[in-house]
């Protein structure tokens, strides 16, 4: 290998198992398998093994330099990932989890091959210009053991299950470009193109592969406003749309595609530390997430309501969060320096859009944190959610029937998961 | 704080407040009405019609309506071209209530307050005062249903000399578990806002038209006997029930009006 080039090769596996069961609406499910079961509880399981092996492997050239002004590298690189994953659905009747519905029932195998170039150039040291391009071919094979369901009211046919493959492409560019004319301050604009791979059962035989693009840009600054670096300020404008996005769906407690998404956002983060003894930081995030086109019609909404703007829910439109912490040697105690250490932090979601116009409340959580060290030992104190805020974990809109007696409704309502109460978890520490 | 900082900060707090999905879920006032025709003439059914030994006459039948109750509701209204559980899941607009249309008076009465969503409502699906609940073993009539029927019929028909007085109780049960009487009425309606009013109009005398009085006629045990009973199962009460559940369903109108 040549002086100054770099040459990496790296293999991965990884074993996954997922058991989840949730049960989102109640009483509202019918038996697939024998349509008389119903009633029994919508207590969905969710299962999915996945083993996976993947590999990469990168070779930069040495730093090149044509001019006195312009250097630089250029990276080959290609990644592979091969996963074969199980999944299955089922209904469960509590308390004895007896199955009284299968959904899914799948293996599935995929294959992700990727080659990449990328660049990292400077030029008069003021500019940096990074980018490349990345192209993958992604293959699948999908043993769909439900498929081609027979319900009950038609006469077996044919044997159930359904076997395909299909395959795709997807390539895309991503450049950045950095302008730094003084130590303390620099710019910054990136593009690039992206991709979101499909559910796999949701392919048809020798379907092309009908990859999600994501398009994302951003521009900012990084402004070093006092040159001790006691404080930084970073601010970005970004602009990210997808051809189709994906929400949770809690009827089928799955993710399901919803149309054409964007998200325009600033970020603003910084940080300051006025003394050697305390740091302070604080992160704001907006975003205007928003439906580009009437949602994906289905059989039940041919006419989804559709508003220009409308906004795409669970985003919350600002996020906030602020920390202050403080270190300090407190005494000398026994040979050793007792110091103390305390902190607080802020976060602020606010109300998130839900599903059939409903708003989800704002969310605003306190935690602190205090510990005192000497010499190896380190004895702390954190509470989480100090003011004991009763609040929405997360938080949905859709219809449910809990009630075994009373007519049901179908319109959707809101639904939430209760968020942790104050949480207080102390700890001792040994350092070695 | 940076004064540019300062300045871009409400102005990207506000963006961030900016939009609306334009939905809110709002009262709906259901009410109910019949119509004011008591009497009507249902036509003699052709002579090949006529059930033997009986003979047609040929002479048309006077029919004049006492009583017809119905018992309405829980109705949905849904986005889907057609309602069915399945393709339902969310509705557009609901009555939890049960309640009961006198057919026989135009006056629209308050059936029950239910809650709608802005949207396009293309079909319906109800029970006449008969639900069968997903968690319960059957069918069980509301409390509210008269006499815990959908439908309790009186009238009379007379033709000539001959003189039908009729009662009939019809049962509109759903065929399984957490389905509904009727399903997939088809109903093409706007729903705008808070001020909606929606007034579901029955009309007995449809009902009643198909019902063949010659067979009830000839279904006596004795030609004399004045009192019939159309009982569940005969072909007057599979009449009246498939009006009621396919062939004359309930006119679903509102302000802007629609007709199934």
């Amino acid at each position: 290998m040549r002086r100054g080039a770099r040459l990496r090769l790296g293999a991965w596996t990884s074993l996954t198992h997922l058991r989840v069961r949730t049960n989102f609406t109640g009483y509202r499910e019918r038996s697939r398998t024998n349509p008389d079961w119903v009633g029994r509880g919508d207590l969905n399981e969710q299962l999915n093994d996945a083993v996976s092996l993947g590999a990469n492997a990168s070779y930069r050239l040495r730093t090149f330099a044509p001019a006195s002004w312009a250097r630089g590298t250029v990276e080959l690189g290609a990644v592979a990932r091969l996963d074969r994953i199980e999944q299955a659905q089922n209904l469960l009747q509590a308390p004895q989890n007896e199955t009284w519905d299968r959904r899914v029932d799948a293996t599935l195998q995929t294959l992700d091959v990727g080659a990449f170039v990328d660049l990292d150039w400077r030029f008069a040291r003021v500019l940096r210009l990074r980018g490349g391009v990345r192209a993958d071919a992604l293959a699948y094979d999908v043993d769909d053991r439900l498929g081609n369901f027979i319900p009950r009211i038609r006469p077996d046919a044919y044997i159930v299950g359904y076997r395909r493959t299909a395959f795709g492409l997807a390539a895309g560019p991503r450049v950045t470009l950095e302008y730094a004319p003084v130590p303390t301050f620099s710019a910054f604009a990136s593009y690039g193109e992206g991709f979101r791979s499909p559910q796999a059962r949701t392919l048809d035989e020798g379907e092309t592969t009908p990859f999600a693009r994501v398009r994302s840009g951003d521009v900012g600054v990084r402004w070093r406003l006092d040159t001790r670096g006691r404080l930084d300020v970073t601010a970005a404008g970004y602009l990210t749309a997808l051809s189709t996005d994906v929400v949770f769906e809690p009827e089928s407690a799955r993710l399901e595609p919803v149309g054409p998404t964007s998200r325009l956002g600033a970020v603003l983060y910084v940080t300051a530390r006025p003394w050697t003894w305390l740091t302070a930081s604080g992160s704001a995030t907006f975003v205007r997430a928003t439906l580009d086109a009437p949602p994906v019609p289905t059989n039940a909404n041919p006419n989804p309501p559709y508003e220009p703007g409308q906004l795409l829910p669970y985003v919350p439109p600002v996020v906030l969060r602020v920390d202050v912490g403080a270190k300090h040697t407190l005494a000398r105690v026994g040979g050793g320096d007792l110091a103390g250490r305390v902190g607080v932090g802020f976060s602020y979601l606010s109300s998130r859009p839900l599903p059939f116009g409903a708003f989800a409340d704002p969310v605003a959580l306190l935690d602190a944190s205090a510990s005192l060290r000497w010499r190896w030992f380190e004895l702390g104190v954190e509470a989480f959610n100090l003011a004991d805020t009763r609040y929405a974990a997360t938080e949905y809109s859709f219809a449910s029937t809990w009630s075994t007696t009373e007519t049901p409704s179908r319109l959707p309502a809101r639904h939430l998961a209760a968020g942790a109460p104050l949480t207080v978890l102390g700890t001792l520490g040994v350092t070695l | 704080m940076c004064p540019t900082i300062a300045r871009i900060l409400p102005i990207l707090a506000l963006c961030a407040a900016c939009g609306s999905t334009g939905q809110d879920v709002y009262p709906l006032r259901v009410e109910g009405a019949g119509t004011a025709t008591a009497t009507l003439t249902v036509p003699a059914r052709e002579p090949e019609a006529c059930a033997s030994p009986c003979a047609c006459d040929g002479g048309d039948w006077q029919v004049t309506l006492e009583r017809a109750d119905v018992a309405f509701g829980p109705l949905y209204l849904c986005a889907s071209v057609r309602a069915e559980p399945d393709l339902c899941p969310e509705s557009l607009a609901e009555l939890l209530d049960v309640g009961v249309i006198d057919a026989l008076d135009p006056t629209p009465a308050l059936l029950g307050e239910g809650h709608a969503l802005t949207g396009r409502a293309q079909s319906a699906m109800w029970d006449y005062g008969r639900s069968w609940l997903f968690t319960s073993a059957g069918v069980r009539p509301d409390a509210i249903a008269p006499e815990g029927h959908s439908l309790v019929l009186r009238g009379s028909a007379t033709r000539g000399a001959t003189r039908l007085r009729f009662a009939a109780d019809v049962d509109v049960d759903p065929s399984e578990a957490g389905l509904y009487g009727v399903q997939s009425a088809p109903v093409r309606r706007d729903l705008a806002g808070p001020s909606e009013r929606l007034l579901v109009r029955v009309d007995p005398g449809a009902w009643v038209a198909r019902v063949n009085f010659d067979a009830l006629a000839c279904a006596r045990v004795a030609a004399t006997d004045e009192d019939v009973v159309i009982a569940p199962g005969t072909t007057a009460w599979n009449a009246l029930h498939g009006a009621m559940t396919n062939a004359r369903l309930p006119a679903i109108t509102g302000e802007s009006s629609v007709t199934p």
